[in-house]
């Protein structure tokens, strides 16, 4: 079976973010980029796949700057085939997919993993917005996926607001993928290696003849407002007594 | 005829969450000069022609079948793809729950149309709807402006806004839409629903939250007896739940549950931003840390350097002698 996984250029989640004072953007000086975290549980999660369905592919799609092959390759040193990096700049949610849902077209895969958020803007719709274009069904926030046995359809277990619910659906169809999903395997050694001979093919966008005109721009990044300091309380009995008498709440 | 200026949607969330979804719809229809209007998706909600009034909205549209109410999110997208198209709102609110981020982006690409997740406040502009959004994990606000077709959606995070009523009370009517279904085939199947058991930490008046300070898994339960002598729920941060210190639905924060208590007590729990995402809305939040410059401590009201293992037993002792 072929899999198509995103693979996101983001600002290592350890990272603090501080917004530049022009409100312009984040800082980037010393900033290290990798593979959006929930991205690469989706490429593990291909992975995983692909060893126990003989004869799959995996193949990883970033769009972004030329950069992001650092993150591709990353991936491809993890074990995926191939990759396709799209160049293009700025482009909204729905621009990612219908640029996504044109390279679908081409690569007629039978399912597509994705993160479920890029913990850049954490907006959560491009998944959803891709399986809608598509006409295809979806499975969000998958913390298991079992396909069945002719890979014909997938059974998603999800964590949602009432706690584990399980979906089952047709293939092909999206999924993403949520933290407890599984633990990405490190790149090894050889997998590197071989990783810089797999092919990596860069598309302009305009290339690829979609319209991807944003109804969504970005004005201005600012930080949080900042809460007012508490006080440091000498005791247990002095703290009961404050949230008595002050803050009311016992 | 041009459409109301905003239409608040709702399904399946409590009356707290439908009263910040009204107060926002309201200030920003009356900056847009137009009308609040309340569409629901399935079983109108107890009170609701009262909620409406005393929030200010216009009328209440009603749309009931019996396709919708599955967990798959195609009955949803088609019937708000053909009130959109019969309405004409300008602007569509939702409230971010998990049903929401299934169906408002596949909404938004079946009509072509801009959205906004994770809303905290939304201002026009000489016409254009300016949306502040949360980013980076909560590290930053992200200021988005929408452009293009209409109607544009935006999902607004729990706690946005405090409800309000409206200075005025109106004396909305509830009118039933209808829409076909009749084409839906609903792909997806529940094959286990949710289980739902005991509070749900998103309603509790009352947390008490756990963390690495807790040094052991079998310290949990003394975050468990000062929430029980306290009436409230036991929370727990993510990086005890991914050691299996706390069960998954527990986990407060941005990959968790975002919680809005009157009292926060946070045991042991550094403060990052993911975390605080899912307690800042807490009126008051105590800190209990060893660490003097633990980030919790500048989010807390009340803070406490000490060990929670001891701090903790002593507070459910004092909470049980009340």
């Amino acid at each position: 079976m072929k899999i198509l996984v995103t693979v996101k250029r983001v600002p290592d989640p350890e990272t603090s973010i501080k917004v530049k004072p022009d409100g312009t953007g984040i800082v980037t000086d010393n900033i290290k980029w990798v593979v959006n975290p929930f991205d690469e549980i989706g490429v593990e999660e291909a992975l995983r796949i692909k060893e126990k369905v003989a004869g799959s592919e995996v193949v990883l799609v970033s769009i972004g700057d030329k950069v992001a092959q650092e993150q591709l390759r990353t991936g491809l040193a993890m074990g995926a085939d191939r990759a396709i990096l799209v160049l293009a700049d700025d482009l909204d949610p729905l621009g990612v997919a219908r640029v996504l849902a044109k390279l679908v077209d081409d690569e007629k895969p039978d399912l597509i993993i994705m993160g479920k958020q890029a913990i850049d803007d954490d907006s959560n719709a491009v998944g959803q917005m891709l399986a809608e274009l598509l006409g295809w069904p979806q499975g969000t926030f998958a913390s298991q996926i079992e396909l069945s046995d002719d890979q014909k359809s997938a059974s998603v277990t999800r964590e949602v607001d009432g706690g584990l619910e399980t979906l089952s659906f047709p293939l092909p169809g999206v999924i993403t993928a949520d933290l407890r999903l599984n633990e990405p395997r490190y790149a090894s050694l050889p997998g590197i290696m071989k990783a810089r001979k797999k092919e990596l093919k860069e598309i302009p966008v305009a290339d690829l003849g979609v319209d991807v005109t944003p109804r969504v721009t970005i004005t201005k990044m600012e930080p949080p407002p900042s809460r007012e300091a508490g006080k440091i309380v000498a005791s247990v009995e002095e703290l009961v007594n404050l949230l008595h008498t002050e803050a009311k709440v016992i | 005829m041009s459409g109301p200026a905003v239409v608040a949607c709702t399904w399946g969330v409590a009356t707290s969450d439908i009263e910040e979804l009204l107060t926002l719809g309201r200030t920003v229809a009356g900056s847009l000069g137009g009308e609040l209007r309340w569409l629901v998706l399935g079983a109108l909600p107890e009170g609701a022609t009262d909620t409406a009034g005393r929030f200010g909205v216009g009328g209440v549209d009603h749309i009931e079948d019996a396709k919708l109410g599955t967990s798959g999110s195609d009955a949803y997208v088609a019937a708000l793809a053909q009130y959109c198209t019969d309405s004409t709102p300008q602007l569509l609110l939702f409230n971010q729950t998990f049903q929401v981020r299934d169906a408002a982006p596949r909404l938004a690409a079946r009509l072509g149309v801009g959205i906004v997740m994770n809303g905290i406040a939304i201002e026009q502009d000489g016409g254009t709807l300016r949306v502040t959004a949360s980013a980076f994990g909560g590290d930053t606000r992200t200021v988005y402006d929408l452009a293009g077709a209409t109607p544009q959606l935006v999902s607004v995070s729990a706690n946005a806004v405090a409800p309000e009523a409206a200075a005025t009370a109106t004396n909305p009517e509830v009118r039933k839409v209808a829409v076909d279904l009749g084409a839906v085939e609903e792909r997806v199947r529940v094959v286990t629903p949710p289980k739902r058991e005991g509070p749900r930490l998103e309603d509790a008046q009352t947390i008490v939250a756990g963390g690495r300070g807790l040094a052991d898994a079998a310290n949990f339960k003394l975050v468990e007896e000062l929430a029980a002598a306290l009436g409230g729920v036991a929370g727990a941060s993510r990086p005890i739940v991914d050691d299996g210190w706390a069960d998954p639905s527990q986990q407060v924060g941005l990959t968790g549950k975002i919680t809005r208590p009157g009292l926060y007590i946070a045991a042991g729990i550094s403060g990052a931003s993911q975390h605080m995402v899912g307690c800042s809305a807490a009126k008051t939040i105590v800190a209990i840390n060893t660490d003097p410059d633990a980030a919790i401590f500048k989010h807390a009201r009340y803070g406490l350097v000490g060990d929670c293992l001891e701090i903790l037993p002593e507070l459910t002792r004092a909470a049980k002698a009340r």
